[in-house]
């Protein structure tokens, strides 16, 4: 009969483990542009209802007053909870930058057709002068910039508009923005961008500005959210509960050997 | 001829005497000593296991620790009254720590109280308050269960549709009695239930606890704390106590057996000569 014990602290160790990994993830990316830091959602496993075996009975008999047991399987972690707090703005002075303030993503075409949601808005222009992130992926609003123009405004609702040779001004096109219910159950893509979920809920896309949606920031991006102390005293805490469930790793493993020797 | 008879009788008599002597002495040392000392070490393994689950628990929001003590009990085994320790185990209900996320929709509750949800399998308790809005609108804790309010599980569909002012998004205020407004009016009040014996609280896993509806009563002294999680409970300090003392207790009965051992090594060895 194996030492339940044993088991249970490497489970613990384990989810420490995730927990560590994903402390790395956030403290790599503190320079990430629209960075959203994440955390690790831990919960007990299931229970084990013990019946303490009386002596001169049955090995197993159960009575009214036999004292009961719950023995647990240890840890997990179960999924990973992104923190959609607000970065901090951090000025650029690049005109086809732009930063969300408040809630809501921009949208982004992904290769394959179907649509990605990212807070990071450092965009550029491609050779035929339409809008990209810098993954290279252009906004869903195909917006395209002419190769004459000489300045580009983003106002707060998302219109742009380009200021020509003349001094005429030209719309360009219109930036919506979408946003989710639970924005936590977005799926994170790698390269900034996420999906939708059944967990994060449909997109409701609008103009910004518009209710429940932030406003565009020309000339700004949003900094990570990650917070460098705060990360740093979670590394410390997964690091002693990993060390802990460790030690009970090494008791159980005692008191393997110490019931190894009863016999001589 | 007849003494050589006489001698006969007596020392089978004397033999017979010996035997079942040294038979008590082995079924004392069997009953009390090995069988009871076994029991011990079964024991301590068992308070061993909770420990561990208790640390493997340390950063599960929400989670309490278990106590194992120890009982003692007169039994009869065998026609003879002996003494056992006996394990129990008791819920640690000591308030954890409760953690600022900024997420309007994480809840603390710092008192006794537990929120219900309602599972697949009927209504249970936790002291996880980490929700968030369903797809069909519905309160959900973290495993998607229903998070239930005192007039059923809490609907608030308003919540997914762009509902403040200046670009901000449906606000949920939660009072510390637990009432829900949604963009400051009154939607429902959360369900917080206490239970006056801890003992019948059954650990499911998954941060759920299950009870007797019977054993819950109206809790309006707990209070919720809204952008706050409660953190486990666990103290490691205390954690690694008990895992060094048991571990030292577990050998000491490894010791004791070995001496009974010994001791019926000697019993049986000796008399055998007869």
């Amino acid at each position: 009969m194996p030492f339940r014990a044993l088991s249970t602290a490497a489970l613990g160790m384990s989810a420490q483990q995730k927990s560590v990994d994903n402390i790395a993830n956030n403290l790599a990316n503190v320079g990430t542009t629209g960075y959203k830091r994440s955390t690790i959602a831990f919960q007990d496993l299931f229970y084990e209802d013990i019946s303490v075996s009386k002596p001169g009975g049955a090995a197993n008999r159960i009575s009214e007053d036999s004292p009961r047991l719950q023995i647990g399987h240890g840890s997990q972690a179960v999924s990973t909870i992104r923190n959609f707090m607000q970065g901090s703005m951090s000025e650029t002075g690049n005109p086809l930058d732009m930063g969300i303030s408040g809630n809501g993503f921009f949208r982004v075409e992904m290769p394959d057709g179907s649509i990605g949601y990212t807070r990071d808005g450092n965009f550029s222009r491609d050779s035929s002068g339409m809008l990209i992130n810098n993954s290279g992926l252009p906004l869903a609003e195909q917006i395209e910039v002419p190769m004459e123009a000489q300045a580009i405004e983003v106002s707060q609702n998302g219109t742009v508009t380009a200021l020509m040779g003349d001094n005429q001004k030209v719309e360009l096109g219109q930036i919506e923005i979408a946003r989710f219910s639970n924005p936590a159950g977005l799926q994170a893509k790698g390269g900034n961008i996420y999906k939708e979920t059944e967990a994060s809920g449909m997109a409701f896309v609008d103009r910004p500005g518009s209710e429940g949606f932030g406003v565009v920031r020309q000339g700004y991006l949003e900094s990570s959210n990650v917070d460098v102390v705060q990360e740093m005293v979670q590394l410390i805490e997964a690091q002693r509960a990993y060390e802990t469930n460790s030690k009970m790793v090494k008791s159980a493993e005692d008191m393997m050997s110490v019931t190894n020797s009863i016999k001589r | 001829m007849a003494q050589n008879l006489k001698v006969y009788v007596s020392e089978s008599v004397l033999t017979e005497v010996l035997l079942t002597k040294q038979r008590s002495i082995v079924e004392d040392l069997m009953t009390d000593g090995i069988q009871a000392q076994m029991q011990a070490m079964q024991m301590l393994r068992k308070a061993q296991d909770v420990t561990a689950n208790n640390l493997a628990n340390i950063n599960t929001p929400g989670f309490k620790g278990s106590k194992v003590f120890y009982r003692m009990v007169q039994e009869e085994v065998n026609g003879k009254s002996v003494t056992r320790a006996m394990p129990q185990q008791e819920l640690d209900m000591t308030q954890g720590v409760l953690e600022a996320t900024g997420n309007d929709l994480d809840m603390g509750i710092k008192g006794k109280g537990f929120f219900v949800v309602q599972g697949e399998e009927g209504q249970k308790l936790t002291r996880d308050g980490r929700m968030h809005v369903s797809n069909d609108g519905y309160l959900v804790d973290g495993r998607g269960a229903k998070v239930m309010g005192d007039s059923g599980p809490i609907y608030m569909p308003q919540y997914l549709q762009a509902g403040g002012k200046n670009g901000e998004p449906a606000k949920v205020e939660v009072a510390d009695d637990g009432t829900i407004r949604l963009n400051s009016e009154v939607l429902d009040k959360l369900k917080i239930v206490q239970v006056e014996d801890t003992s019948q609280l059954d650990r499911m896993g998954s941060n759920y606890f299950a009870v007797q509806q019977s054993a819950m009563i109206d809790d309006n002294s707990s209070r919720v704390r809204q952008g706050y999680y409660e953190s486990g409970n666990v103290n490691p300090l205390d954690e690694m106590v008990d895992m060094m003392q048991t571990t030292k207790m577990f050998e000491t009965q490894q010791r004791a057996i070995k001496t009974t051992d010994e001791m019926l090594g000697q019993v049986t060895s000796r008399l055998g000569k007869f």
